[in-house]
């Protein structure tokens, strides 16, 4: 006997727990650890059967709003908002609980749910949303039975049944949810993004570099764009963004830069991309380095091949672009050497004599460019995020003091030096590697990759890409070792944002299609045996256990039935077992074995009254009997 | 055969009657007379509908004689007054007071020939009778014979100057069925014998009128109905009163009937239970002409659209 009233209690606390998990990471420490406690109590309540008064949360309930209500302006409105539902979640699991509080824990765990999805509309949200419905529908349920009587007690099997029925009710829905999923307009956004302050400062790279700004540089792994593309070699793994063509102060700055026809050569690797950049401030559009030529969204061609939205990135597109994996611009009719040359007002002795250097020994520029590496090679630095050199004389101190810097150390001194020395240089801006996820066969790139690099003018060649960081010591990135788990579940993420945040008709159709197509050519790659065998070998006990379990439940009676029945149908192949009765099959037969096992299991079952071992013996005899006329 | 069932009082004689009507003087009538003796030991009564001619007055009477019971014959026409077939009392003039002349409804079986000819009056006088198994003449009541059958035919395809039963007194039959045609051999047969309405006069009494009663007994207390076998019954009940083209389904008399004639069946069958055979067996019959369609339906044959309804139901198995 399972008491309802615990199965409803245990009910409520998962349904509160989903409520709470997807809003947590919002929340102020106080509301975050008020829910575990809450739980905890209330769990606690359950096995003791003791409950707080009303008389206390009551009171405790209007202080908690009134301290929060007290903090709420304009801004953060939503913050406050959930902190609330999460406070009066907590609250109302400790108090005492009639039918009217299990509802509102309900409505409350909902609208936490739906609090959340004003923070972040992530696939995760469609589970938590799914695991709440699946376990208010069977709640409710379990609610009217405890509505109905207190105490009630079920056995096993009832309960069994309630809940299997209960579970059906959502499941019953889907299709009607199927159907909301083609007509509901969807949003692109978090709903009600308004209400949260500050959104949307995430871009990937910043449109200007200023060494020495900041002692560190903070790592953030948050997605930039996720890049549905073949496998490209590692060290062709360059995002192209932006190009920072001069210099302001010590800061690298994009301005506008003189007319110059550029041209990517098509003779190397072409990669075609389809790219999904994360919502962001910047206009400027990544592809693989070299961009040719981007489509599937308004954009302008720069003189210096960087590529600019014509409309703000602010939400979900989707653009393609096919690149060269070379490192050469070539640039017909040459360039403004004088623009590319221009340096800060101030720069340090040091590095004015290493740039005479190489100027003198250097006869020609990429002479001067080998040079270079030489000089920053043997200056031994190391590539680092952190203790970095800050102030007016950051270069300085990177090169011959510290010897330690990020990207935009190598790229900007590298690039200063070269055109102090003469060489035309800039800076591009974009990032470097990329997590390919085998699975949705995607790069996914995060704003940790960021990174900076310099492009050289060789008289004769024309814009050659060189990475100074990677003359340092240290520096290469550390594979991706992707943990398989996170690669599946950004698989998910991906595939939701492709699929239902930007859907629309025609691309369901058109994948409608393709999966026709797809199902037609299918083949199992080549690992997938091991893959099935594995999981074979889970599922196989996972099945029999099943099996065993359901077989459990059949009585002996009905496992002599199915024998008896498959026995005649062998026997008399032309007859139509299915829906006749016993008495017939005895009669159509003319058998006087079928007979008598209808009369023995007839006489028990319509007489209401169980099978004597003897008439089971009887019986099985019969089947064997039946069974042994088979030819 | 291996199994031995119980007993049942009487069977083997009325089993026996049955293969002998079959056999030999009533060739290729053997399920109507099985209904009929199904009827009898009910206590219930059948109404024949099939066009003149089929043999329904011999059959009864070969029925009545085999039996050993007294037989009344009604032919029904309009003018037919209730007191025609209850009796009356007349003037004795040697008694020197009123005497009860019997009427031919007080014998065991009883056939009214063309039913739906009398007018509604007589048909309602015959009604009562039959339900209440008694008449009331003149303030005297009469008890009828025991077992006491009615055996009514009615004639489907003639409908001028007819009185059709209504529904609601179709429900008092516990059964309807038709005679049908004999099989070709069969008719031949009968054809190049001629009548045998002669012969069937001297058919000797089979059983005591004590058997008869034994087995009406029987029939009531010694077959056994299993809770799985009732819940089949419903079961046929509820999907005739939720079925979109019926507006009345089978009534709880329906429902009695269908059990009894269901107990009949397997006392026949020599089991002393009811098995869902024998109520999916007897359903049609029982059932059919209780059922009222929807004013927009009439034209669906109702036994077919009864046993459709009968292949949805499964069968009660464990």
């Amino acid at each position: 006997m399972v008491r309802v009233k615990s199965v409803l209690s245990t009910l409520t606390l998962c349904v509160a727990l989903i409520g709470y998990l997807p809003l947590a990471p919002y929340l102020d420490p106080l509301a975050t650890w008020c829910f575990p406690a809450g739980l905890v109590a209330a769990w606690y309540q359950q096995r003791s059967g003791r409950t707080l008064s009303g008389r206390i949360l009551t009171p405790a309930s209007i202080l908690l709003f009134l301290y929060y209500a007290s903090g709420m302006n304009r801004d953060n409105l939503l913050s406050v908002t959930a902190n609330l539902l999460v406070m009066f979640l907590s609250v109302r699991l400790v108090g005492e609980k009639s039918g009217r509080n299990y509802l509102q824990i309900f409505a409350l765990a909902l609208f936490c749910l739906a609090a959340s999805s004003l923070y972040n509309l992530s696939a995760l949200f469609l589970v938590y949303l799914l695991a709440l419905l699946l376990l208010l529908a069977v709640s409710l349920v379990v609610l009217t039975f405890h509505a109905h009587d207190a105490d009630l007690a079920l056995e096993h099997p009832q309960l069994k049944k309630v809940l299997g029925v209960a579970g059906l009710m959502p499941v019953a829905a889907l299709p009607i949810l199927l159907v909301l999923f083609v007509i509901l307009p969807r949003t692109q956004f978090p709903l009600w993004d308004f209400l949260n302050r500050g959104g949307g400062n995430r871009a990937g790279f910043s449109d200007k570099v200023k060494p020495g700004a900041a002692a560190s540089v903070t790592e953030v792994k948050a997605v930039v764009l996720r890049a549905s593309s073949p496998k490209v070699p590692e060290n062709r793994l360059y995002w192209r963004g932006i190009v920072l063509n001069a210099l302001e102060g010590n800061a690298w700055v994009r301005v506008p830069g003189p007319q110059e026809r550029s041209m990517v050569p098509g003779s190397a690797e072409q990669v075609r991309q389809e790219i999904y950049p994360e919502p962001s401030n910047s206009p400027y559009l990544v592809a693989l380095n070299i961009p040719r030529q981007i489509s599937g969204l308004r954009s302008v061609n720069e003189a210096d091949v960087v590529f600019k939205a014509r409309a703000p990135l602010d939400k979900r597109v989707k653009y393609e672009a096919v690149s060269t994996l070379s490192d050469l611009v070539r640039v017909n009719g040459g360039i403004d050497r004088d623009f590319y040359l221009g340096v800060p007002a101030q720069v340090s002795p040091r590095m004015r004599e290493a740039a005479r250097q190489l100027s003198q020994s250097g006869r020609s520029d990429a002479d001067k460019l080998r040079l270079l590496e030489r000089f920053v090679r043997s200056q031994r630095i190391s590539y680092a995020t952190s203790g970095l050199p800050v102030g007016n004389d950051a270069l300085d101190d990177f090169l011959f003091g510290k010897k330690r810097g990020s990207c935009e150390f190598f790229a900007s001194s590298s690039a200063i030096l070269l055109r102090l020395a003469g060489v035309p240089a800039r800076l591009v801006g974009g990032y470097r590697g990329g997590n390919y996820n085998q699975m949705g066969g995607y790069y996914q790139v995060t704003e940790d990759m960021a990174h900076v690099w310099v492009e050289a003018y060789l008289d004769g060649r024309g814009w050659v890409t060189v990475d100074p960081t990677a003359w340092s010591i240290g520096f290469g990135r550390q594979a991706a070792l992707g943990d398989t788990l996170r690669m599946y579940a950004d698989a998910l993420g991906f595939y939701w944002n492709k699929a239902v945040i930007s859907y629309d008709l025609d691309k369901q159709i058109s994948l409608v299609r393709k999966a026709g197509g797809a199902v037609r050519q299918l083949h199992l790659p080549a690992f997938s045996l091991k893959g099935t065998l594995v999981g074979l070998s889970w599922l196989l006990p996972l099945g029999a256990a099943v099996l065993w379990y359901l077989g459990r439940s059949v009585s002996r009676e009905e496992r002599l039935l199915r024998r008896f029945l498959r026995a005649v149908a062998r026997r008399y192949p032309t007859l139509t077992v299915e829906r006749s009765g016993l008495f017939d099959l005895a009669q159509r037969t003319g058998d006087p074995q079928v007979r008598e096992f209808a009369i023995i299991y007839g006489s028990a079952l319509y007489g209401d009254r169980r099978l004597q071992p003897v008439e089971l013996e009887n019986l099985k005899r019969l089947v064997r009997g039946i069974n042994q006329h088979h030819p | 055969m291996g199994v031995i069932l119980h007993s049942l009082a009487k069977r083997d004689e009325m089993v026996a009657v049955l293969e002998n009507l079959s056999g030999k003087h009533l060739k290729g009538k053997g399920r109507a007379l099985r209904l009929c003796l199904m009827a009898l030991l009910t206590g219930g009564h059948i109404l024949l509908e099939d066009i003149p001619g089929l043999g329904k007055t011999t059959m009864a009477l070969a029925f009545a004689s085999a039996l050993g019971l007294s037989f009344g014959r009604v032919q029904c026409t309009s003018d037919l007054l209730p007191s025609d077939i209850t009796g009356l009392s007349i003037y004795d003039r040697n008694e020197g007071r009123f005497s009860f002349v019997k009427g031919p409804i007080f014998n065991n079986i009883v056939l009214i020939d063309e039913i739906n000819r009398a007018m509604p009056k007589t048909q309602s006088a015959l009604l009562e009778a039959m339900e209440e198994r008694r008449v009331t003449v003149e303030g005297v009541t009469y008890q009828l014979p025991d077992p006491f059958l009615v055996l009514a035919t009615q004639n489907p395809a003639e409908q001028v100057g007819t009185f059709p039963l209504p529904e609601s007194q179709m429900d008092r039959f516990v059964m309807r069925t038709g005679i049908g045609y004999p099989p070709e051999e069969i008719e031949k047969e009968i054809l190049m014998h001629g009548s045998i309405r002669d012969e069937i006069l001297h058919i000797p009494a089979l059983v005591t009128h004590r058997d008869l009663v034994e087995a009406i007994e029987a029939v009531r207390h010694q077959v056994y109905l299993g809770e799985k076998v009732t819940d089949y019954v419903y079961a046929i009940i509820a999907a005739t009163r939720n079925h979109p083209l019926i507006q009345t389904g089978i009534s709880t008399r329906g429902g009695i009937g269908l059990v009894e004639a269901a107990k009949a069946a397997a006392y026949l069958a020599g089991r002393p239970f009811v098995v869902p055979e024998d109520v999916r067996e007897v359903a049609p019959v029982v059932c059919a002409h209780r059922l009222i369609f929807r004013p927009e339906q009439e034209g669906v044959d109702k036994e077919q659209l009864l046993n459709a309804l009968l292949q949805e139901i499964p069968l009660p198995l464990t």
